[in-house]
């Protein structure tokens, strides 16, 4: 009782006032923008930077874009559905680094295309470890792939020294990275395939209605014959094979794979699943809203890049970002936030 | 330590109370086997000299862990101590030049007050939940950092001499930093474990909703939870600025991992409502002394990391398999 009697409490203060005879037609009107919050935000950038800068609405800098936040892109849309199934993964960051070495490591030893195997098949195990974390070892997922985060960033570090690997120079590694097709980059190809994926197997068919009704209500979802536990483990295998995917990509783009790559990635995505107005309570979310926010903090940086804004204010930028995103929703259903802290 | 059992939790008194006890004493215990069997397998382990540079070594990451143990304690997460150490010791650095010493010590606190402040309105007040303000809040902090000291991410202080007295005069063997951190260590126990607002931080911790109904006013005990975080790390920035002569905005990179390690590995609840802060200074001392240990016997460092990650990792599943903790 004294759970719902704070939820009521807290969700006052947030509450879209409705009155007796329905929504009035401003307060409508504020329910579209906030539904369709990351859209509108993303439209409005586009526009503004399409003015501000002659050279914003180029197919090279749309495409430089796309390729620049793939990797983010990729991680996210896996996020996504970890987020709406109730959880977070705090260790894609790390598991993208582990995958780009392990690839890096085994192109060398035994060829190209067993290492992109290794470092994708790596992420996807890595993943599972953080799955069963969750669901057999029974621990918070933020607390777990924290952890495992921790623990895997100086994993990397022993397996390479703490130096980068890097394939001979000219060898077919860096083609994943580096090819094009139909004038578009390899990395963003899969980016659009991965969010495809990713967004059809959490709207449609039977795995996103039970990832969806195990974040909304876990225990309803148990009764009614949904093992929680397994889906929940599915969830991180795709995150971590998702982040896994993004690794081997920028390893191979860069030519190397390091132990202190993508220090930080886990803000980016995290901000952009926000921006897209998926629930951190999870059971509500959607890939293609998340793929607009990627975009969108896309943009952003480009947007700096381009009117020659110093770099040091893009974690500043993000940061706010996210604050904003998270806080707007949190108005947005108002009813059904749960009392504040970890 | 008081009763906070959360409601979902149905547990016997006695299986609760073991788990305690060994949650209380079990890295005393690793603690102390570790000192036994590195005194007997290296002459250099037990002389004063090591233990003063493992004291001096601890020393900056304890006082960080302690403020994020108050945290976790209320249930609340903040991964924004490594910027605030960095933009702390900046800021310290900066005032030190203008201003000396107390002003450099009153600058870094007051920028870490500062901060959690705005962490504690958003979580408390406004709703986030605190890893995601947090985890914002400290790129906001890193960018500042950069921005402040013109893009070179680092700030000089031009008297080295007279700053470092803070993190390396030294009073009976041990440098100033060591007893400034027991004094806060002992203050932030006594005020736990002995006054009312000590006891609603465990409140809190322990649940929410129901400390609301009991009458205590949630919204403040976690807001200045985080103020406490925040003064911690300042202060902390400080010293390592003072150490080094050098402050760096991004300086505390993997400080909020460290320290939420030293607390788990300590014995605190990371849910929150058990535990305390001197387990945390057994934590801490216990990976301080691990390390130590490895390099007087030459042990590659890396595996120094390896072992750390096995104990945070056994130890986060250790107290989830006792305690049942519904996963998130």
């Amino acid at each position: 009782v004294s759970v719902q009697t704070s939820l009521q409490e807290r969700a006052g203060t947030h509450a879209r006032v409705v009155s007796s005879d329905g929504p009035s037609r401003r307060q409508a009107a504020v329910g579209v923008v906030l539904d369709n919050g990351v859209l509108i935000a993303f439209l409005a950038l586009f526009l503004t930077l399409s003015i501000a800068s002659d050279s914003f609405l180029t197919k090279t800098n749309l495409l430089n874009v796309l390729e620049a936040n793939a990797d983010v892109g990729i991680a996210a849309a896996a996020m996504t559905i970890v987020v709406v199934a109730g959880g977070l993964d705090l260790s894609i960051g790390a598991i993208y680094a582990f995958a780009g070495v392990i690839a890096a490591e085994v192109a060398i030893s035994s060829g190209t295309v067993l290492g992109i195997v290794a470092g994708i098949a790596a992420g996807a195990a890595l993943g599972a470890f953080n799955g069963l974390m969750v669901t057999v070892g029974r621990v918070n997922s933020f607390i777990a792939t924290l952890a495992v985060g921790i623990v895997l960033r100086s994993l990397a570090g022993v397996i390479t020294g703490g130096a980068p690997v890097m394939p001979k120079s000219g060898s077919a590694f860096t083609d994943l990275g580096r090819d094009a097709l139909l004038g578009v980059r390899c990395s963003v190809w899969i980016f659009v395939l991965v969010a495809l994926a990713a967004g059809i197997l959490l709207a449609r068919g039977t795995f996103g209605r039970r990832v969806t009704a195990i974040g909304s209500n876990a225990a309803a979802a148990r009764m009614s014959g949904v093992s929680v536990s397994r889906m929940r483990f599915m969830t991180f295998v795709l995150s971590g094979l998702a982040a896994g995917i993004a690794g081997v990509l920028v390893a191979s783009r860069s030519g190397q794979g390091s132990p202190d790559m993508a220090m930080g990635f886990e803000l980016p995505v995290i901000a952009a699943v926000a921006m897209g107005g998926t629930s951190f309570v999870g059971g509500d979310g959607s890939v293609w809203r998340t793929v607009i926010g990627v975009l969108f903090i896309g943009l952003v940086y480009n947007g700096l890049n381009l009117l020659s804004i110093d770099p040091a204010y893009q974690p500043l930028f993000l940061g706010v970002i996210v604050l904003v995103a998270v806080a707007a929703d949190l108005g947005r259903r108002s009813g059904r936030t749960r009392p504040g802290g970890g | 330590m008081i009763n906070t059992q959360r409601l979902d939790r149905p547990r016997t008194d006695v299986a609760r109370e073991s788990i305690d006890r060994v949650r209380e004493h079990g890295a005393l215990v690793v603690l102390v086997v570790l000192f036994v069997v590195f005194s007997l397998a290296t002459s250099d382990f037990l002389t004063i000299d090591n233990l003063r540079v493992l004291a001096q070594g601890a020393a900056i990451p304890a006082l960080i862990a302690c403020g994020v143990t108050v945290g976790i304690l209320a249930g609340q997460f903040d991964l924004s101590v490594g910027a605030i150490f960095g933009v702390a010791g900046v800021a310290g650095a900066y005032a030190f030049n203008e201003a000396g010493l107390p002003a450099a010590i009153i600058a870094g606190v007051l920028a870490g007050v500062v901060i959690g402040a705005v962490n504690g309105v958003l979580v408390a007040w406004v709703g986030i939940r605190s890893f995601l303000v947090t985890l914002a809040t400290g790129f906001i902090v890193l960018g500042l950092g950069l921005v402040v000291t013109g893009g070179t991410g680092s700030w000089m202080v031009r008297d080295y001499g007279g700053f470092a007295d803070l993190a390396q005069g030294t009073l009976v063997t041990f440098q100033y930093r060591v007893w400034i951190v027991l004094a806060i260590f002992a203050v932030a126990a006594f005020i736990l474990a002995r006054t009312r607002a000590g006891r609603q931080v465990y409140a809190v911790g322990g649940s929410e909703p129901a400390a609301r109904v009991a009458g205590v006013r949630t919204r403040v005990i976690i807001f200045s939870t985080f103020l406490t975080t925040g003064a911690c790390a300042g202060l902390a920035g400080v010293i390592g600025a003072s150490d080094t002569g050098v402050a760096q905005s991004s300086g505390g990179t993997g400080a909020e991992f460290a320290a939420i390690t030293a607390v788990i590995v300590g014995g605190t609840s990371i849910i929150g409502g058990r535990g305390g802060v001197w387990r945390t200074l057994a934590g801490v001392l216990l990976l301080a002394t691990i390390a130590n240990g490895f390099t007087l016997l030459y042990v590659d460092p890396k595996y120094n990391a390896l072992v750390q990650g096995v104990i945070i990792l056994l130890a986060i599943t250790i107290e989830a398999r006792l305690r049942g903790v519904v996963p998130l």
